[in-house]
């Protein structure tokens, strides 16, 4: 855990992730033990700030069986880019899962524009994840996506739009 | 989602704040309260974490009300919070909860202020090493140069502070600290870079910034175009910022939310007042002086602005209920405080009644905040127009000058706030042709001293043999240049300002030789904004006579008030008479019971009220007229419209206000007591005593007044020619100079 501590620590002094965490978090990826015990120990290291993480299958709903389309390139650490499989050949319950990983990856890219100065940036890619939740018509996502405008119009001291977005997400929530 | 979610929690904080933001002040501090409150089961598992988050925020919210005890009690509390927090944040959280307190300590308007210890909490910052913090401290040292004039160190932490904050996605703050290293390079004369900062900022305030933001940049901006030279331009957009300063405190609608406002916007008329007088001349003068009034007595240029809002009709009968009757709480635990012995009234039955009067008083407080609140008559009173000081001196009825006061600096001179010790006094007034003038009187500390312990002398019960206002302070407010240009026997209308309120300027000595009394008639004005918005009075014929000679609150009898009411009935009833009503409330009546309920006095043309007064120094708003065993009150008379009637009190210390109220030491320019109700309900002219009137010379001035007013005198020329009668027969100045008039000269019908 000291370890992992270590390389939080420029992040929490500088609001920037150090290449180091980046790099341990990428190499855990392709083992999901590795990345069990990361989210483990930062979950201990955040205490009760940490959000628990979402079990996507609880989201799933299996509709007509209808499949999704693929709106947006996949992020090129997804194992799906990497191997070269399409979208297309997936199950829709698997697409599911990728839409959903990917919602996850574009979240934490406009947290890291939001936190590297460009908020116009992560407006943009937070505006993206509303579209995205959309798509897979998850309420949480979209909840969370108002949530992170929030935060833009927060650090832009644009208060009518802090209010906007939050009853946006409330009512996304209660719309679940 | 459930209500003790965390979710549902961080956005109720976060709702909160955000209203806080746009200036909704108790509305954010009533939810984070409640959220606060909630029983610890409604907070789920990371109740401590919220807490922590509400307590600081709390915190920044008391502290923007001036309640600096409260947010330093709520940053403890977030701090103690801190250990049970996430071991990765706690050192983050350390951070913030210094950077909180160091605003506190750092801000001179609290008078706890602490350089020392805000020094301190700056190091522990510093020491945290968070590069968000690190901004936190640059902005807030930036903050302390500009305020001590070091403009090369705020404009450089400024700058450094704003990169930063672009760097880590704080674009709003980074503005902010843009504006203020243009305020520092134009301290500094570089007004070019001043320029290129207020630019930066403005690429934001343009899009996203709060009204606050938009009117200080505005002004930002005129000073700029006023260190150019072009005053014209730069006066356009000093009236552009001060009408969205003016827009902004139309949003508040109890007052005590307005004062903490008003705290910082002072120093914002201060600095429109610079730009103003810079484009020198007539124009200059009229535009400083116009200025200079606007930042008097904003409160009561709101309520009259709204003087066809009848606040007190069709509110909620419970609230109006639980406001009256929170009232009578107070009538009779006054009542039990003076009906204790001596003894008792020091000891402990004393002190436990006084702690009781002080909770009825927060309570009726409360509940006329609730109602102003909840009656949208009170939240959508009309913002005054723009006054135009030139406009209103070619207004004025002829035989009248203009007269007025404006402390240069911050706060204008007032006992707290500010911060900086006013020094340059600019007076305004208009010559025997009507024509504006300035000059400025330098005062120097002792001067400061002096001006101060007479205040503090003339308060009370003044000894016969006062000095009322000492001789080397008279050129100072009264300058030869002013004394040797206004026409002897004019009337002249005052509107002081800061520290020279209440002060009896016509008992300002002129040449060792006369009073001012002597040379003018003098009446007051809590400022000339007052002018445009006065209504147009027909006062009604009946005379009121109202008095008690002992009252049921214990205070000691006053033996002449019934000789006094008789002998006003006989000065009003000679011929040609008006109607006259006299009522003597004995000790166990009431007005009401008298015929005489304050709800009626608005058939009167004059009112004259014989009593003990209370104008209590820490709880201004319940500043009363004791007749019988109840109060009429302040507050009464924002239920009532008197028709530019001419209302008299003969009562003590009633034409005093107060400069603060209870955690609210700063209380602007406004003149809180029983003169800004009267005003408001329409009151043409209030005459009051500033300290204890002498009752065998007020009972003598009272009635050479009262026969002044009788055959049409204006009424500063009744007062003064009633103290002129009493000064002659009673030769100590403090047995006439209490009498204070104020009110709005009466202008040929249709001019006003």
């Amino acid at each position: 855990m000291d370890d992992l501590k270590g390389l939080l620590a420029p992040l929490m002094q500088s609001g920037k992730i150090p290449p180091a965490f980046l790099r341990k978090i990428e190499d855990a990826q392709r083992d999901p033990a590795r990345l069990s015990a990361i989210l483990t120990e930062l979950t201990a290291l955040l205490g009760p700030a940490a959000e628990a993480p979402l079990n996507i299958e609880d989201y799933y709903r299996e509709e007509d069986g209808r499949k999704f389309e693929l709106r947006w390139p996949l992020a090129p650490a997804n194992p799906l880019a990497a191997r070269g499989i399409p979208f297309d050949a997936l199950d829709r319950k698997t697409q599911f899962f990728t839409l959903f990983a990917e919602w996850s990856g574009r979240e934490a890219e406009g947290l890291m524009a939001m936190n590297d100065g460009d908020v116009a940036g992560a407006q943009a890619v937070f505006l993206e994840c509303v579209e995205r939740a959309d798509q897979i018509d998850v309420a949480e996502l979209r909840a969370r996506s108002y949530e992170n405008l929030a935060r833009v119009a927060e650090r832009r001291s644009d208060q009518k739009a802090v209010l906007s977005w939050l009853d946006k997400a409330k009512a996304a929530r209660a719309a679940a | 989602m459930a209500p003790d979610d965390p979710a549902s929690i961080d956005h109720a904080r976060k709702r909160a704040m955000a209203r806080f933001e746009e200036g909704e002040i108790p509305e954010a501090l009533a939810e984070l309260t409640r959220l606060i409150d909630a029983p610890a089961a409604d907070r789920g598992a990371r109740s401590r974490q919220a807490l922590y988050y509400l307590r600081l925020d709390r915190a920044t919210v008391l502290r923007r009300a001036n309640r600096w005890d409260e947010a330093m009690a709520d940053l403890d509390e977030a701090e103690r919070l801190i250990d049970g927090l996430a071991p990765l944040f706690q050192d983050m959280c350390r951070g913030s909860v210094a950077h909180a307190r160091a605003l506190i300590l750092g801000d001179p308007a609290n008078p706890g202020a602490d350089p020392t210890r805000c020094l301190g909490e700056l190091a522990r910052i510093r020491r945290s090493g968070f590069a968000v913090l690190e901004c936190a401290a640059d902005d807030l040292e930036s903050r302390l140069a500009h305020r001590a004039g070091d403009w090369t160190t705020a404009a450089a932490l400024a700058r450094r502070a704003a990169a930063s904050l672009d760097d880590q996605g704080w674009p709003a703050a980074a503005a902010t600290c843009r504006r203020r290293e243009a305020e520092a390079l134009l301290g500094r004369g570089d007004v070019d870079g001043a320029e290129a900062a207020l630019d930066a900022a403005r690429r934001h305030f343009d899009r996203f910034g709060t009204p606050l933001d938009l009117a200080h940049a505005e002004l930002v901006r005129a000073r700029i175009l006023s260190a150019r030279h072009a005053h014209d331009e730069a006066w356009h957009c000093t009236l552009d910022a001060l009408a969205r300063f003016d827009h902004l405190i139309h949003r508040f609608s109890v007052l005590s939310e307005q004062q903490a406002f008003l705290r910082d916007k002072l120093e914002r008329y201060a600095e429109a007042f610079a730009v103003a007088l810079a484009a020198g001349g007539d124009t200059g003068c009229l535009r400083a002086w116009s200025v200079a009034e606007r930042s008097k007595s904003f409160y009561l240029c709101q309520l009259l602005a709204s003087g066809s809002v009848a606040l007190f009709e069709g509110v909620d009968p419970a609230r109006l209920r639980a406001f009256e009757e929170a009232g009578d709480t107070l009538d009779r635990l006054d009542a039990q405080l003076g009906r204790l012995s001596r003894d008792d009234r020091e000891g402990e039955p004393g002190q436990q009644l006084i702690a009781r009067l002080h909770d009825a008083s927060r309570e009726k407080a409360r509940a006329l905040e609730s109602l102003m609140r909840a009656d949208p008559r009170w939240a959508r009173v009309n913002v005054p127009g723009e006054l135009d000081v030139g406009r209103e001196l070619a207004r004025m009825p002829g035989g009248w000058s203009l007269m007025s006061y404006y402390w240069e600096g911050t706060g204008g001179g007032a006992e707290s706030g500010g911060g900086r010790e006013p020094g340059r006094l600019h007076v305004f007034w208009t010559d025997g042709s009507s024509r504006p003038c300035h000059t400025v009187t330098e005062w120097a500390p002792q001067d400061l001293e002096l001006l101060r312990a007479s205040r503090t002398r003339l308060t009370g019960r003044v000894p016969r043999g006062a000095t009322l206002v000492p001789e080397a302070l008279g050129a100072l407010i009264l300058p030869p240049e002013v004394c040797g240009s206004i026409p002897e026997g004019s009337r002249l209308l005052v509107s002081p300002h800061g520290l020279l309120q209440m002060l009896p300027i016509h008992a300002v000595v002129i040449d060792s030789q006369d009073f001012a009394a002597g040379r003018w008639a003098i009446q007051y004005l809590p400022t000339l904004a007052l002018l445009p918005l006065a209504r147009q009075s027909n006062a009604p014929d009946p005379v009121l006579l109202i008095g008690c000679e002992q009252d049921g609150f214990g205070d000691r009898p006053l033996p002449d008030v019934p000789g006094e009411l008789r002998a006003l009935e006989e000065v009003w009833s000679e011929p040609p008479a008006r109607p006259v009503t006299r009522h003597l409330v004995p000790r166990d009546g009431t007005p009401d019971a008298a015929g005489a309920e304050v709800g009626r006095w608005g058939g009167f043309g004059v009112l004259h009220v014989a009593c003990h007064g209370d104008l209590p120094a820490d709880r201004p708003f319940d500043a009363s007229l004791r007749l019988g065993s109840s109060s009429v009150r302040s507050s009464d008379f924002f239920g009532i419209r008197l028709d530019g009637a001419i209302v008299t009190l003969s009562a003590c210390s009633l034409g005093r206000h107060a400069e603060g109220a209870r955690d609210r030491a700063v209380m602007a320019d406004e003149w809180i007591g029983l003169c800004l109700p009267l005003l408001y309900a329409g009151a043409r002219c209030v005459v009051a005593s500033t300290w204890e009137a002498f009752s065998e010379p007020a009972a003598r001035f009272m009635r050479a007044l009262h026969a002044a007013l009788k055959r049409g005198d204006d009424p500063a020329d009744a007062v003064r020619w009633a103290q002129d009668r009493t000064a002659s027969e009673i030769p100590f100045p403090a047995a006439w100079a209490n009498w204070y008039p104020v009110g709005v000269p009466a202008g040929p019908p249709g001019r006003r």
